[in-house]
């Protein structure tokens, strides 16, 4: 009896069930899995390594891992490493690896290796490669190259087929106008009309220089933005240019749905100015989002932005860095039905560090104005100061579709603190979550008073305001 | 008042089942057979599917049978489906807690007859249950034989390890 049950456990463990052999099965399997899974499946055995390394390789968020195979990666000081060509790596597997990768995501917290890593694997390798990663489709890279190595490192790392491009540039202090114009050449250069989304940053400082300079950068970014005719969203944060130059980008009609722009000027013409050319070649635009030059002081009126009311596909506006808003009572009047479908507007007024005294943005006109917006489901009202209604009667289920709500980060005097749970409880439907950018003032306000009055459902969350339409 | 127009379907072990066919039209397969064919009352033979995997498979096309029907051109390595949702729905989840070997006879089922959204319910599964268990783990919950040698698989750890905080 009990020899009858230990060979029945045996012929048990023979089994393997044939569903397990079944390759295009197996991958269906380990799409699903996060890649610590897939670093333990592969370990499995022959036939579930070679189903699993697709995957495990396809997303990597450190280029450590994959130089490692190449060879030992050592630490130079606390985060920047260097690769070293020492032979003992096996450099046709991290070829063979390499070629699988689709998702490299190299961020600003990721390990900095020194830039001569593809200068070694250059020379390994010699003529016979001219891309390691010739199936990569995104790429999100921080460049702390010189403009120099950059030139060689894009075409290294990016094939023509390329999708998506994200590129943070760390930038030193005088870096020169020119580096900038040559970082511009070189990447316009190497991404070809394959492109979908180009989306640069610098870190950590915001890029300031002559008006000269600019004007040259802004001719090589539209230089080669200008072959990318399949771009759908393109993403440049501190890169200042002037209005004009934003014609000249513009005007080639790029098929784009997402658009951030930083304008140079006086908040009132430039933005005026692109609004108008916005509304004129982006037909299609659905998102976006405007930083202004934060060393202008005139407040924003409404008549800047009416030439925006042309863009009908519009679903997100946000602007930042502007001194005020103002919306005038006609401003309502004059928008009619042109932003029904907006989702998300979010409006970031500059903090005044100086503590210059910095005009009230009268939000009850703008509330007048957001309530034309049936869809609306994110409003962001991050003002250095924003009047809290005398009567709130009125105000009550303004916005009913509202998830989000943002406010700060001196939300109010310190007299109408009392009030300012109420006001923000009369226009948000239950559920909304309220996201506030931190301030003392506004500490009272969500501690006590806030948490207090609202229903169970509704709670805080602080929350950048860059990112409040991510 | 005219009835639901009907079709049989018949397992491996010649069992037939008579079902409506909205609800057998879930099954890709048997819908592009009876376009072929034409509608009429000979069984639909399914030499794959016995019939204890039969019943459960159109249990669920049961359930499912008024879902709109997924796009055909979803390709799994397509950047957009990269971050692939592993939840399930509740009744999913219930309908699919059944042994291992009912999961994997599912599995092959949906593969054959061609019903997407029971493919990856049932892959969903299998993955879930691969989470978090470690490569000996794994063959033993699938009797799996480790083929490699020692240093095979250390090596293979090594080249791996920089998912392992991940």
């Amino acid at each position: 009896m009990e020899a009858k049950s230990v060979h029945a456990e045996n012929d048990c463990q023979s089994h393997m069930h044939r569903l397990l052999l079944i390759p295009e099965i197996l991958a269906l399997v380990f799409s699903y899995l996060d890649p610590k899974s897939l670093s333990h499946i592969a370990r499995v055995s022959r036939l579930w390594n070679a189903a699993s390394l697709d995957y495990l390789w396809q997303n990597l968020d450190q280029i450590t891992g994959l130089l490692r195979v190449f060879g030992p990666v050592v630490a130079e000081d606390f985060y920047i490493f260097e690769l070293v060509p020492d032979g003992s790596g096996n450099p046709q597997r991290f070829l063979d690896l390499a070629k699988k990768v689709r998702s490299l995501e190299q961020t600003l917290d990721s390990v900095i290796v020194k830039e001569n890593w593809f200068n070694i694997i250059k020379s390994h390798f010699g003529a016979e490669i001219d891309c390691i990663f010739p199936r990569l489709r995104h790429l999100q890279w921080v460049a702390t190259a010189s403009s120099e190595s950059l030139n060689r490192l894009f075409p290294f790392l990016c094939p023509p087929s390329i999708r998506t491009v994200r590129l943070t540039v760390v930038t030193r202090a005088m870096m020169k106008d020119d580096t900038f114009v040559n970082i511009f050449r070189a990447i316009g250069g190497v991404l070809s009309s394959s492109l979908t989304a180009f989306e640069v940053d610098f870190y950590p400082a915001r890029y300031e220089c002559d008006v000269s300079g600019r004007s040259e950068i802004a001719g090589a970014v539209t230089g080669a933005v200008a072959g990318w005719e399949n771009l759908t969203s393109l993403s440049l944060r501190e890169i200042y240019i002037h209005p004009v130059h934003a014609e000249l980008l513009l005007q080639g009609q790029l098929p784009l749905r997402r658009l951030l722009l930083s304008v140079l000027g006086s908040a009132g013409p430039s933005l005026s100015y692109v609004s108008d050319v916005v509304a004129q070649y982006c037909t299609s635009l659905r998102c976006l989002h405007l930083c202004m030059d934060e060393m202008e002081t005139a407040p924003i009126q409404f008549h800047h932005l009416a030439h925006l009311l042309a863009c009908r596909s519009l679903t997100e506006l946000q602007i930042f860095h502007c001194r005020a808003i103002h919306i005038d009572t006609d401003a309502v009047h004059r928008m009619g039905d042109s932003w029904r479908d907006m989702e998300i507007l979010n409006l970031v007024t500059t903090i005044d560090e100086a503590m210059n005294w910095v005009p009230p943005t009268p939000c009850c006109r703008l509330l007048d104005f957001a309530a034309a917006m049936p869809k609306l489901e994110k409003l962001g009202m991050f003002f250095s100061y924003t009047e809290v209604p005398p009567t709130l009667e009125h105000l009550y289920h303004t916005f009913q579709r509202l998830r989000v709500l943002g406010v700060g980060p001196a939300v109010a005097l310190p007299r109408e603190v009392p009030r300012l749970g109420q006001f923000l409880r009369a226009i948000c439907p239950p559920g909304a979550k309220i996201a506030c950018s931190y301030d003392s003032l506004a500490e009272p306000v969500f501690n006590t008073d806030w948490k207090r009055t609202a229903s169970r459902e509704c709670w805080v969350e602080v929350q950048n305001m860059m990112d409040f339409g991510q | 008042m005219s009835a639901a127009p009907q079709v049989t379907l018949e397992s491996s072990d010649g069992e037939k089942f008579k079902v409506d066919k909205e609800v057998a039209e879930r099954s890709v397969l048997i819908k592009n057979m009876i376009e072929d064919v034409g509608e009429s009352d000979n069984p639909i033979p399914l030499p794959n599917v016995n019939a204890s995997v039969l019943k459960k498979v159109l249990e669920y096309c049961e359930h499912h049978r008024g879902d709109p029907l997924p796009a055909a051109d979803a390709d799994p390595s397509n950047d957009d489906n990269r971050k692939r949702a592993t939840e399930i729905s509740d009744w999913d989840q219930k309908f699919i807690q059944v042994d291992q070997e009912m999961l994997f006879e599912i599995i092959l089922a949906a593969n054959y007859m061609d019903i997407k959204p029971l493919l990856d319910v049932g892959c969903k599964t299998v993955a879930n249950m691969i989470k978090g268990k470690t490569p000996e783990e794994i063959r033993k919950l699938f009797n799996i034989v480790n083929d490699f040698t020692p240093e095979e698989e250390a090596q293979i750890k090594k080249e791996n390890e920089w998912a392992e905080d991940r």
